[in-house]
């Protein structure tokens, strides 16, 4: 994977334009609500992941996911989506793993978004 | 037209009612499925031939969208609602259960706005078709009622032919079947009593001239 779809992957700027219309205020507005609303998130599917509550795992790694798909960023998605798959099965072996790349995976993202979020 | 958002994450809650803004459309916001049960049930229950049209997530506190979508089709049937599920959820198995709540279409999240405003102008044409539909219902009906008083039984007097109305009063049989259709009168005299008539007016003439 070249560079630049390495940084799209993360967080792709002119899909999420896209996404909202070229209103920059709504933008602003989007970026905002992620950059509060994320921890919260993490921190439910954390303790879901901890507890081996797949029902709540199901919910919280939902919710993340939906929002991470209008932030375009598909590796965050892509890390949710599967554990959310995890919690539906019932199988949560893999969720550490996939708990530790979300975390990786939602630091990038936020940092990208603090750029564009401070231009 | 009114929209109805449900959706309890908000980000996709801001993203969809600020598209729908920028497109003119008058919004509301809800962030569970009970409140959208409460809202399409108090707007069916107030102005049913409204068209209203409602897009909701799947997955929700208190109700799920497809159960909001089941107990609208099995409370208000003749409402005019379009019902549009909005959702992560993208299971095939997850498409057909949410079609068969009583869904009209399916989207997958995150809309793209493109297809989204293609599909909507969809529920619009089906919404204004049963406006419309529902516009004609009414007029034959109303044209029905005035048809079945003229078919009920009419008191009529054998000999100056007025009919009795509702109200005790003797009409003249023209004026009574005006006002009760859109049947207009032009008078003439036909044949028969023309010839009725002409022999009276000549034996009248005779026996004046007899007279004389």
């Amino acid at each position: 994977m070249a560079a630049g779809d390495d940084a799209r992957a993360i967080f792709d700027r002119a899909a999420f334009e896209r996404q909202t219309g070229g209103d920059e205020s709504l933008r602003t507005e989007i970026i905002q609500m992620f950059l509060e609303d994320c921890p919260v998130r993490v921190g439910e599917i954390r303790a879901a992941v901890v507890s081996g509550d797949a029902a709540a795992l199901v919910s919280s790694a939902h919710a993340l996911k939906g929002s991470a798909a209008y932030l375009s960023a598909s590796i965050v998605r892509g890390c949710a989506a599967d554990l959310e798959r995890m919690g539906r099965e019932k199988d949560l072996a893999g969720a550490p793993a996939r708990l530790d790349a979300l975390h990786a995976a939602v630091a990038d993202l936020a940092a990208e978004l603090k750029k564009v979020h401070g231009q | 037209m009114q929209v109805l958002v449900a959706d309890d994450d908000r980000i996709a809650a801001t993203v969809l009612a600020q598209t729908l803004r920028q497109w003119e459309f008058d919004v509301t916001v809800v962030s569970d499925g009970a409140e959208a049960l409460r809202y399409l049930l108090a707007q069916g229950a107030a102005t049913p031939a409204v068209p209203t049209m409602a897009i909701l997530d799947w997955m929700m506190p208190h109700v799920e969208g497809a159960e909001v979508c089941r107990r609208v089709r099995l409370e208000m049937p003749l409402a005019n609602m379009y019902l549009v599920l909005l959702t992560s959820l993208e299971t095939k198995g997850h498409i057909i259960a949410g079609l068969d709540s009583g869904a009209d279409d399916y989207l997958v999240k995150p809309f793209d706005p493109d297809e989204l405003r293609a599909r909507i102008n969809v529920g619009m044409r089906v919404l204004s078709l049963q406006e419309r539909l529902a516009d004609r219902v009414k007029e034959l009906q109303d044209a029905m009622a005035n048809v079945k008083v003229l078919h009920g039984l009419l008191p009529i007097c054998s000999y100056c032919k007025r009919i009795r109305g509702d109200d005790q009063y003797w009409t003249q049989v023209e004026s009574y079947i005006a006002e009760r259709s859109d049947a207009q009168f032009s008078h003439g005299i036909c044949p028969p009593c023309a010839t009725e008539l002409e022999r009276e007016i000549e034996a009248h003439r005779n026996s004046r001239s007899g007279g004389n």
